[in-house]
């Protein structure tokens, strides 16, 4: 009883689903090293300790260069830890149910739109009639309906990462991995998406983890905040946040916690 | 501007008043206006074209099948490409054309329809000499194998991952991503080996030991000083040339549009 409580506070409040969430991903003391070219190892991730429970948006923020992507590429294991342990729940298949969104490129150039929303669906040999169906429900849901003929290089930026966002919804994953999806939009098209991805995992409760080096984008979406600090990277907090939706920027609970974190950052860049 | 060549063309010729030099504009249209009459009894403007034209055909289809296929299975795997790779850089860069004589010491003058167990078949196929085919193969063989091998290793990484990620196999990365990715630069490839092929064709037929074509007829011509001939065949060859280039980027255009605009 006294685990449970203490895990209830933790994740937070803000929603009413039952607090015991099963975790989905758990990283153990994981590192990761890399090798310049002089033959110079460099640790990029140490000691990196991780429970990510179901249903969760959790935010990871660092400054450039902290690991951000590696600790994507190591959960979605494109690449293998060098230390610890990285454990899936018994549920989650890995090839089949995590999604990527990648800042670039996340499309695939000669297709259009439903093409691309349907190609996670087209990779499972779905009926062409059912994959077409759910894709053009999605491209609706993320704002690009009239576009499902629309080739990528015809789109905007913000345009493009909707699309990209229904291509990984499309599969239904339990865990989508985002490596700072907005990062090339300009500010009123980050918002707009914001917006949206909190409005779609409201809906779908798809498990999220979000890299970004936007403090205030991190504190927009998330339920929980993971700040990386700088090389190597160890986990410097692990904030939980229940400000009520819809956030409010300028709010001071808001800005209290963009400080708190600016400074973490900021501090640790000072000393390297 | 052509109009201005021409007249200047005119006007050097009637200066020159030298035919078996440069003959007369007007000499050359009458004879694009007779492209069935027969010249030195080595065939018509027409038969000659069409003779080079089935042999490049010929030719350009075997080195596009076999340099795509071949280019794939090296681009893909990467020892493959490691092991071919020095024997291939020797070849290359050697002239199609210098490969002819051994061709011809190698294939004789059999014919298509000599393979076949076929005498003599009294169709333009005679016409069809393997040696001749082996180097226009030779000359298209190379930019093809080239253009796929770099198309296919080179695809971004990003879509590959996204492939992994969406829970591609391999077999579907490779036919879903590493082929289309591919495709620009493998059409890239077909139009530059499809060019070769013409130019390496002209080359075979002016050299000793050929019997048709249209760069035969040129030379023929040439020995017997019929320049208006001469010309008119480095028209038509200049003109096949960019109707076959052309042919290839209206195809590139229709299947790869997409490419050079990537974001």
């Amino acid at each position: 009883m006294e685990r449970k409580r203490i895990l209830a506070v933790n994740t937070g409040t803000h929603t009413s689903k039952p607090n015991i969430h099963p975790s989905i991903i758990r990283l153990e003391h994981v590192g990761k090293d890399f090798t310049t070219e002089s033959g110079k190892r460099i640790a990029v991730l140490d000691d990196i300790n991780l429970d990510i429970k179901t249903g969760q948006l959790v935010t990871v923020v660092g400054a450039t260069g902290t690991g951000k992507t590696t600790l994507l590429n190591l959960i979605a294991s494109i690449c293998k830890a060098d230390q610890g342990r990285i454990t899936l729940n018994k549920t989650l298949n890995i090839c089949n149910e995590i999604a990527y969104v990648f800042q670039h490129y996340t499309l695939l150039p000669w297709q259009n739109v439903l093409k691309n929303v349907a190609f996670g669906l087209q990779l499972r040999k779905i009926p062409i009639r059912q994959r077409n169906d759910d894709a053009m429900k999605l491209i609706d849901k993320v704002g690009l309906a009239g576009f499902e003929k629309a080739y990528p290089h015809e789109l905007s930026g913000g345009m493009r990462q909707r699309a990209a966002i229904a291509q990984a919804l499309a599969i239904k994953p339990k865990l989508l991995l985002m490596d700072e999806p907005f990062g090339s939009l300009d500010d009123t098209t980050r918002t707009e998406l914001q917006r949206m991805l909190i409005d779609l995992h409201r809906q779908t409760q798809t498990t999220t983890i979000f890299v970004t080096h936007n403090i205030d984008e991190a504190i927009i979406l998330a339920d929980r905040i993971v700040v990386l600090a700088q090389r190597p990277a160890v986990i410097q907090q692990d904030i939980t946040i229940d400000l009520p939706r819809p956030r409010n920027r300028t709010s001071r609970q808001f800005t209290d916690i963009y400080l708190k974190i600016r400074n973490m950052i900021t501090t640790k860049e000072v000393i390297e | 501007m052509p109009l201005v060549l021409l007249i200047a063309w005119q006007l050097a010729a009637m200066r020159l008043d030298a035919p078996w030099l440069l003959p007369l504009p007007s000499r050359i249209l009458e004879q694009f206006c007779h492209p069935l009459r027969s010249h030195f009894s080595s065939g018509s403007l027409a038969s000659n074209t069409i003779i080079s034209l089935l042999r490049v055909s010929i030719g350009f289809t075997l080195a596009a099948v076999v340099g795509v296929c071949f280019g794939l299975f090296a681009g893909s795997i990467k020892p493959v490409r490691n092991l071919f790779e020095p024997i291939l850089e020797i070849l290359r860069p050697l002239c199609p054309i210098a490969w002819l004589p051994f061709a011809i010491a190698v294939f004789k003058l059999k014919t298509l329809p000599n393979l076949l167990g076929i005498e003599y078949s009294r169709t333009i196929f005679d016409q069809v000499q393997l040696g001749m085919i082996f180097v226009i193969f030779i000359g298209g063989f190379f930019p093809v194998f080239i253009n796929t091998v770099d198309g296919v290793s080179g695809v971004r990484q990003n879509l590959i991952l996204l492939g992994k990620t969406l829970g591609a196999s391999k077999v579907q990365i490779f036919v879903r991503i590493h082929l289309p990715a591919a495709m620009p630069q493998i059409l890239t490839g077909l139009r530059q080996g499809l060019g070769l092929c013409w130019f390496v064709i002209i080359a075979a037929e002016m050299m000793v030991g050929a019997d048709s074509g249209i760069g035969y007829l040129l030379m023929y011509a040439a020995d017997n000083s019929a320049m208006d001939v001469v010309i008119v065949c480095m028209l038509i060859i200049g003109a096949v040339g960019a109707a076959m280039n052309h042919l290839m980027r209206r195809c590139m255009h229709r299947y790869v549009s997409w490419k050079g605009k990537e974001f």
